[in-house]
């Protein structure tokens, strides 16, 4: 599997608008979908005048509309590191909790009381016996669920910074003329939500980082000529006729490298050893560690999850078994932190709206178990690259195992 | 069958530079900035700006009046319910044939509606000049009593603007994308000679402007197309 990274920076403010159900106001998303980048690069093809739609097979069609199309994911925004080079990253999971009255990431800017993980300790103190109830590390007080984006980048002395990111919106107002009286018409004004083009009082731009993953090597060649041949002429999101959406879009092919298998032996290596820090409590009757491997599934987008026929929040164990194509009755499902939202959206090529969905938010993690660890390997890079759910080639349930940031501990909160 | 190397660039890109004789006066309800009853309107980092919203508004004014003068048929904006194609469903005049069957008029088909998207797509105009150079101006406004002559009681008033006489420039591009009919560059460029000021109070003489306009080659046959409108 082939995948292009792309990194896109804001030129004029984008009006990529959510519409929630009984809402009359248009709230901009902290990030550009999947589906409108897909939507963008779709439209872009079918302006040319020497495309003929009318016969079937072509870029377009094993693109988007074939059994195995590309995988569109959400763009999140991001930041270049010292050297230039745009930073990955990484969404906090639902666990990740931080200081309720001094909430964020530590830096030397700020006085944060930084960010740690409870999925860990929450599940060896649930197997003790024992009531958990995390507190600050730094002055004991409450604290609470921490979401959203960050990037990590080595400072002078090489010890990791975490930073978190997120973009700036502001409201602009508009308003129709009356062409009769050349004054404003009636219940033609209106305000849109947009994300700002520049970040803290223009000292920074606004960059999101989003791939495409698709299976044909000269396909992923051509569409990346495709996007760079013409990388200031992308329009995203609304009103793109009329100044809004410019960005500036540029691609970078890049082989995809799984590293399940190591992620998947550090989260059960410091899980062990949690556990047995726990045990100076009274170790449990019945271990849960015994003969068993853990895993986790981290949403990284938003995901559409339908359990026999019924929307659901929970990827149960036998929803998973069915997913990944793997047949083991010893899989179980310890912990779920999820909840769920309402998505609509535009389909250009129909010119209606898309149907309004119950999704289950970014950042829910699942904590699964299995004694046969060995065979669900390769199901589960499957399942990275080409995600969960329905629609995943918009970047619905798109997912990561066993993310690095349930290892970080309250002792040493980042 | 769409092949991506064989596409060809063919969207036609024309840049767009306002220069302000006088002072720009362009502002909107919730902006944020001075204490001015309208405040000019800002990029985030404090640029000044003429909303590509606002150039392509009075640029479909421009183009809709010449259509007018031309004959053709044209419908209301900017109500959905009086523009095409719900009006234009039941009037043989609103139907084009050019390639499929289409009841949009000439002005929908460059602009688009509700219904159709734009061909045209227009770029916010931003004056290069760091903000920070630029000294804040504001412009107190009195309202006369017209029977007392005197003035009246509330109505002072305060307008920023930008800097007086300086022949700022704004600049930006215009895009036809490439489904775009041929006769919309010519009315386009008809239309821009034809908005001498963008802006608030154009009659007390702010937002005066010149126009320079990067090359276009239209064809004389656009021209022509343009003249069919059943005009008297």
């Amino acid at each position: 599997m082939k995948e292009i990274q792309l990194t896109i920076k804001a030129l004029s403010p984008l009006a990529i608008g959510t519409r929630k159900p009984g809402g009359s106001v248009s709230e901009a998303h902290d990030h550009i979908p999947g589906s409108v980048i897909r939507g963008a690069i779709a439209a872009q093809i079918l302006q040319y005048p020497d495309v003929d739609q009318t016969q079937p097979g072509g870029d377009f069609q094993r693109l988007f509309l074939e059994q195995g199309a590309a995988i569109f994911s959400n763009a999140y925004p991001s930041a270049r590191n010292r050297k230039g080079d745009i930073l990955p990253v990484r969404l906090l999971p639902a666990t990740a909790v931080s200081s309720k009255s001094n909430p964020g990431f530590c830096s030397s800017q700020s006085d944060s009381y930084g960010v740690f993980d409870t999925l860990i300790d929450r599940f060896c103190a649930e197997g003790h016996d024992h009531l958990y109830d995390p507190n600050c590390p730094r002055d004991g007080g409450r604290v609470e669920p921490y979401g959203g984006f960050y990037t990590v980048e080595d400072d002078d002395d090489g010890k990791p910074r975490y930073h978190s990111q997120k973009v700036e919106a502001r409201l602009l107002t508009r308003v129709g003329i009356n062409r009769r009286r050349a004054t404003a018409q009636e219940n033609i004004l209106y305000g849109i939500e947009v994300i700002s083009e520049t970040r803290k009082k223009g000292q920074e731009e606004t960059l999101f980082s989003g791939t495409i993953r698709l299976e044909d090597e000269v396909l992923a060649s051509a569409l990346t000529d495709f996007i760079n041949a013409q990388f200031q002429n992308w329009r995203l999101g609304g009103s793109a006729s009329r100044g809004l959406g410019k960005v500036e879009m540029t691609a970078q092919p890049q082989d995809v490298t799984s590293d399940v298998e190591d992620r998947i032996q550090q989260f059960n290596h410091h899980l062990h050893k949690r556990w047995k820090l726990w045990d100076v409590f009274g170790k449990p009757q019945n271990s849960l560690l015994d003969n068993r491997q853990f895993f986790t599934l981290d949403l990284q987008s938003d995901a559409i999850l339908t359990d026999r026929w019924r929307r659901t929040t929970v990827i149960s164990a036998a929803m998973l078994c069915q997913e990944a194509g793997v047949a083991d009755p010893d899989l179980q499902l310890h912990a779920t932190y999820s909840s769920y939202d309402y998505r609509a959206g535009w389909n250009a090529a129909w010119g209606l709206m898309k149907d309004m969905e119950l999704v289950t938010n970014r950042g829910a993690v699942y904590l699964f178990s299995t004694p046969h660890l060995d065979q669900w390997l390769p199901a589960l890079e499957r399942l990275e690259q080409r995600g969960v759910g329905e629609r995943t080639p918009e970047g619905f349930g798109q997912i990561r195992v066993c993310d690095e940031f349930h290892t970080i501990f309250r002792e040493e909160a980042k | 069958m769409v092949q991506l190397s064989s596409l060809s660039q063919v969207q036609t890109e024309i840049p767009l530079t306002a220069v302000i004789d006088s002072a720009l006066c362009v502002g909107a309800g919730g902006s944020t900035g001075p204490w001015a009853d309208k405040p000019i309107v800002r990029l985030a980092d404090g640029r000044l700006l003429i909303p590509g919203s606002q150039l392509k508004g009075r640029l479909r004014h421009e183009c809709e009046k010449l259509a007018r003068a031309l004959g053709w048929p044209v419908c209301e904006s900017p109500v959905a319910e009086t523009m095409c194609p719900q009006i234009g469903r039941d009037n043989s005049e609103f139907q084009r044939t050019a390639g499929e069957p289409q009841h949009h008029c000439l002005i929908c088909q460059i602009f688009g509606n509700p219904a159709l998207p734009s061909r045209l797509i227009v770029d916010d105009l931003i004056c290069l000049e760091n903000s920070k150079d630029l000294p804040e101006v504001l412009r107190p406004g009195v309202t006369i009593n017209r029977r007392r002559r005197t003035a009246e009681d509330q109505k002072l008033y305060f307008l920023e603007t930008s800097p007086v006489n300086v022949q700022l420039p704004f600049v930006g591009h215009l895009y036809f994308q490439p489904d775009c009919p041929p006769y919309a560059r010519a009315l386009v460029l008809a239309a821009l000679h034809h908005i001498p000021a963008l802006g608030g109070s154009k009659s007390a003489g702010l937002g005066w402007l010149t126009w320079q306009i990067g090359d276009i080659d239209i064809d004389q046959s656009a021209w022509e197309s343009l003249k069919v409108g059943n005009a008297p």
